[in-house]
């Protein structure tokens, strides 16, 4: 049977791989972005199978009223992708309270409004796939990206406990994690804070080691996104990228090492 | 050599054993509470080694004040234990907004104002040690905890890419993630206002007193924080109670196999 998706952030990038996989077979998708000429594209080849909304996730009544017209449009809703996101440059030290704030609105709380108003109409349909599309940067964090990190760590924690929250009522929960991926997520999409000349060796280390990388196309998205979706049991983790599956099992181990050294000092806590 | 401490939410629980551990062996502490009626006994018993300040951390222009008065008084900072904070319980779906901004205000922007404050100091300095006082549940979690996961897992990736950017400058940096302690904590926590009744059997058990019946006392969070603060080389990540260290390395484990089992689709996604 068909599944009807609802993308947000399908102008670029992931958002628009994943409304090409949904369409290309057949399914049908509520795409939404900040301004819909960027899906005039996709209603032209894919017709009546693509909603094109209007949305900014930050705008929490704009979510409800793009959830509700797209249930209104299709009759259900089997695939929710919380894609729109964004990255912030900048030491911790660097970064403004303002940006910060501006990037949990958006990698935060746009997906709490998004996934506040997508969870009645999953509970009463028994089904549903809420997919978080988080990174190897909500997992491990590197210097010049903390408050990109904050953003993204949260949606992990909070999509975790959410995942055993509704797992109860048939509502699946996933969090794709990408690694890097050649899109402009670093480019034009991205926010760079003020530089601080304290800082300076460390910027020009991180941008030396940037340009070093070759980052892979997203070419395998489109078929990594339906596996995901046709699965009977979908992982809450999985990683997009094979760089993720060496980096993530030694950062765990290198952690797990730590605690463990310091378990003498754990136990000295409650008294042992 | 004595330290000079700067702890926030002083007034009770681990931020008062953590004041009184420093205060006993000669050390000065600079304790911030919002009322500081609070710390009144601290005063007496200690008087000039201890600065009781007002700090609401939520407000930006408040902390750095305090900072600026804390230097002023000891002429240095050598421990910054961002302490205060508190959990927000209720399934991800029944959250306020408002709620959970008021989470991140307290839990993640505190800890960004503190840092931010101090930061210059210490790197003027070559030297210093931030403590962030994260939680278990910072780094797994469980229903109905949804939103103080979200800020303390905000707070751990913040910290690990702030570890690595002020490594340089001779500045530590240490997430303690304490387990459940018998701490007047989860009085203090918030519980949302808005349950839904299908989340009736995750608030039952949730409120079950046989849960949090068997917690250790905190009395030896005190001689632990000490420990670290003492090392030469202090621990990234360490757990204050016994149970996170079996706990932790469960979910890890099960986040491996996860990964590991999937990691044909993450290679598949960038078209191999």
């Amino acid at each position: 049977m068909s599944k009807v998706w609802f993308i947000t952030g399908s102008s670029k990038g992931f958002g628009r791989e994943f409304a090409f996989a949904a369409l290309e077979r057949g399914d049908r998708v509520a795409a939404t972005a900040r301004n819909t000429d960027t899906l005039s594209d996709l209603v032209e080849k894919y017709g009546d199978a693509v909603l094109p909304v209007e949305l900014d996730v930050t705008n929490r009544d704009q979510v409800f009223a793009a959830v509700a017209s797209t249930h209104e449009h299709f009759g259900r809703i089997d695939v929710v992708i919380n894609n729109a996101g964004y990255g912030l440059f900048g030491t911790v030290e660097e970064i403004t309270e303002q940006q910060l704030r501006d990037q949990l609105e958006t990698n935060l709380f746009g997906v709490f409004h998004v996934t506040q108003a997508v969870l009645p109409i999953l509970r009463e349909q028994q089904a549903g796939h809420i997919i978080q599309i988080s990174t190897i940067g909500g997992i491990v964090a590197f210097p010049t990206l903390g408050g990109y990190h904050t953003s993204k760590w949260a949606l992990e924690g909070m999509t975790d406990a959410l995942a055993q929250e509704v797992a109860g009522f048939g509502v699946k929960v996933t969090l794709v994690e990408p690694g890097g991926f050649a899109t402009d997520w670093s480019g034009a999409s991205a926010i760079v804070a003020d530089a601080h000349p304290a800082y300076a060796a460390l910027h020009s280390n991180m941008a030396a080691m940037r340009a070093q990388v070759v980052l892979p196309e997203p070419i395998g998205f489109k078929s990594a996104i339906l596996t995901v979706v046709d699965a009977e049991q979908p992982p809450l983790r999985v990683f997009f990228g094979e760089g993720p599956t060496q980096m993530a099992p030694h950062i765990y181990h290198q952690r797990l090492a730590e605690w463990a050294e310091w378990a003498h000092v754990s136990n000295a806590a409650e008294g042992k | 050599m004595s330290k000079v401490w700067f702890i926030t939410g002083s007034s009770r629980g681990f931020g008062r054993e953590f004041a009184l551990a420093a205060l006993e062996r000669g050390d000065k502490v600079a304790a911030t509470a919002r009322n500081t009626a609070t710390l009144s006994d601290l005063v007496e018993k200690y008087g000039d080694a201890v600065l009781p300040l007002r700090l609401d951390v939520t407000d930006r222009a408040g902390v750095f004040e305090a900072v600026a008065a804390a230097t002023e008084r000891f002429g240095r900072l050598d421990v910054v234990v961002n302490n205060a904070g508190y959990a927000l319980i209720g399934a991800v779906e029944d959250l306020g907004e408002q709620e959970l901004r008021d989470q991140m205000e307290t839990n993640v922007f505190g800890v960004l104002h503190v840092t931010q404050a101090v930061l210059p100091v210490l790197r003027a300095q070559g030297s210093g040690h931030i403590i962030q006082i994260s939680s278990a549940m910072g780094v797994a979690t469980f229903g109905g905890v949804g939103g103080y996961s979200a800020s303390k897992f905000a707070l751990e990736g913040m910290s690990e890419a702030l570890a690595q950017e002020v490594a340089a400058f001779g500045i530590k940096v240490t997430l303690i993630e304490p387990g459940a302690f018998a701490t007047d904590f989860s009085s203090s926590s918030v519980f949302t206002a808005h349950t839904h009744d299908a989340y009736g059997p995750l608030y039952a058990a949730l409120t079950d007193p046989g849960a949090s019946a068997q917690a250790p006392s905190p009395d030896g969070v005190g001689d632990a924080i000490l420990q670290l603060v003492d090392a030469d080389e202090p621990p990234l990540r360490v757990f204050f109670g016994e149970q996170p260290t079996q706990w932790i390395p469960t979910v890890y484990q099960q986040r491996l196999e996860t990964w590991a089992e999937w990691a044909h689709l993450s290679k598949a996604a960038e078209g191999k």
